[in-house]
């Protein structure tokens, strides 16, 4: 087996929690109060894998924890549907801090939204809400597709200028630190 | 790109592809995140976001900012410009056919135009449903309803009715385990687009 690659093991925990719980809660819903031990199940695997060689570095990083990840969400998913079928599950209740932690996001994001002028708000709400094709969007408006993309992206910058930025950062695990 | 990712719009090879690629550019990812964000409170919270502000306390009415804005100057300025308007509308311009609905938040309504509400299927099901169903939309001569899988569209159809029953080789073809949504489209005569629902997801149990 090949000599294991130098990964900086608390740095590849620090850079890759944050994206494999998105991609995990994404996939299994936020909802779903396995998604943290399913993102440290995965992260184990890989410096396992890292440690013991089996990552050769013949692709790169990202892509080998995005590959442990995919296997792991299928894996879940497969013994989930096994659970069911064969018994009920007493659903598992969230975290209540964890509740009150995303409903204060949601709020503070909510807020900012109602703030926005009609023509952000409206592009908004047809786009994302309703889920309309951006050609739908300029029609129900009376505008161009492309003046609906620019009134999506400056709605969104102003969102994230409203907000304080360390709300974007939110971790997707409890120990998540800023990266400098 | 991130936004049809963020909506499940992208093909099964395409989002393979972008999600490697935010698992590998950290900025990529950053952005997403922060689109996934506002979509989800968007999702979550539409109903509320999207109403007109009902507290008392939340805003002054639209009648009391008028008349703060307004002087005796101002009114009579606006008074002659109503009336030149009214003169002009009615004596000059053209009729023109109606375009799409104007879009004003009134009363109890929550969305643009009317509401088209999704009955059946949703959630889960324990057999591939036979029909889809709907509320009628007043106005509407027709709705188009779409199925999708993923980001493919399985299939599409146009029914004058409020309910559509699946093509037996549509039908056979969904599969258990696998999410699928549909959304319905209303038409007015004139084929405007009056009302679009909410998508709806439904999943046959194994």
């Amino acid at each position: 087996m090949n000599p294991p690659v130098d990964v900086d093991f608390d740095e590849l925990i620090i850079r890759y929690r944050p994206v494999i719980g998105f991609k995990v809660k994404k996939a299994l819903g936020g909802a779903n109060p396995d998604w943290e031990d399913i993102v440290n199940e995965i992260l184990m695997q890989a410096i396992g894998k890292i440690k013991s060689g089996e990552f050769r570095g013949e692709s790169t990083v990202g892509t080998f924890i995005y590959t442990i990840t995919t296997r792991r969400i299928v894996d879940y998913i497969r013994e989930k549907t096994k659970v069911l079928r064969e018994a009920p599950e007493v659903p598992s209740l969230p975290d209540p801090q964890d509740e009150v932690e995303r409903d204060e996001r949601a709020e503070t994001l909510a807020r900012a939204i109602r703030k926005l002028k009609p023509k952000f708000k409206d592009v908004l709400y047809l786009y994302y809400y309703k889920e309309l094709s951006r050609e739908e969007v300029a029609r129900s408006l009376g505008i161009t597709p492309a003046k609906v993309s620019e009134r999506v992206n400056y709605a969104q910058k102003l969102l994230r200028k409203q907000l304080d930025a360390d709300f974007f950062h939110f971790s997707a695990g409890p120990a998540t630190k800023r990266l400098k | 790109m991130i936004d049809r990712y963020l909506m499940g719009k992208l093909g099964e090879a395409e989002n393979t592809r972008f999600e490697k690629h935010y698992f590998n550019c950290r900025s990529c990812f950053d952005l997403t995140r922060e689109r996934g964000a506002i979509l989800d409170v968007i999702k979550q919270r539409g109903d509320m976001i999207f109403a007109p502000a009902t507290r008392p306390e939340a805003q002054a009415s639209p009648w009391e900012k008028v008349a703060a804005f307004l002087t005796p100057r101002r009114w009579a300025a606006a008074a002659l410009a109503a009336a030149v308007l009214l003169v002009v509308g009615l004596g000059v311009l053209p009729r023109f056919k109606s375009s799409a609905p104007e879009f004003a938040f009134t009363g109890d309504e929550t969305v643009r135009g009317e509401t088209l509400e999704l009955l059946n299927p949703s959630g889960t099901v324990t057999l591939p449903p036979e029909t889809l169903e709907w509320k009628a939309v007043g106005g509407a001569a027709e709705y188009t309803v779409v199925l999708t899988r993923e980001a493919e569209t399985l299939w599409t159809a146009t029914t004058a009715e409020t309910k559509i029953a699946f093509p037996k080789n549509i039908r056979e073809k969904l599969a258990a385990g696998r999410p699928y949504r549909w959304q319905v489209k209303a038409y007015s005569a004139e084929g405007t687009l009056i009302a679009a629902s909410l998508k709806s997801q439904f999943t046959i149990i194994p």
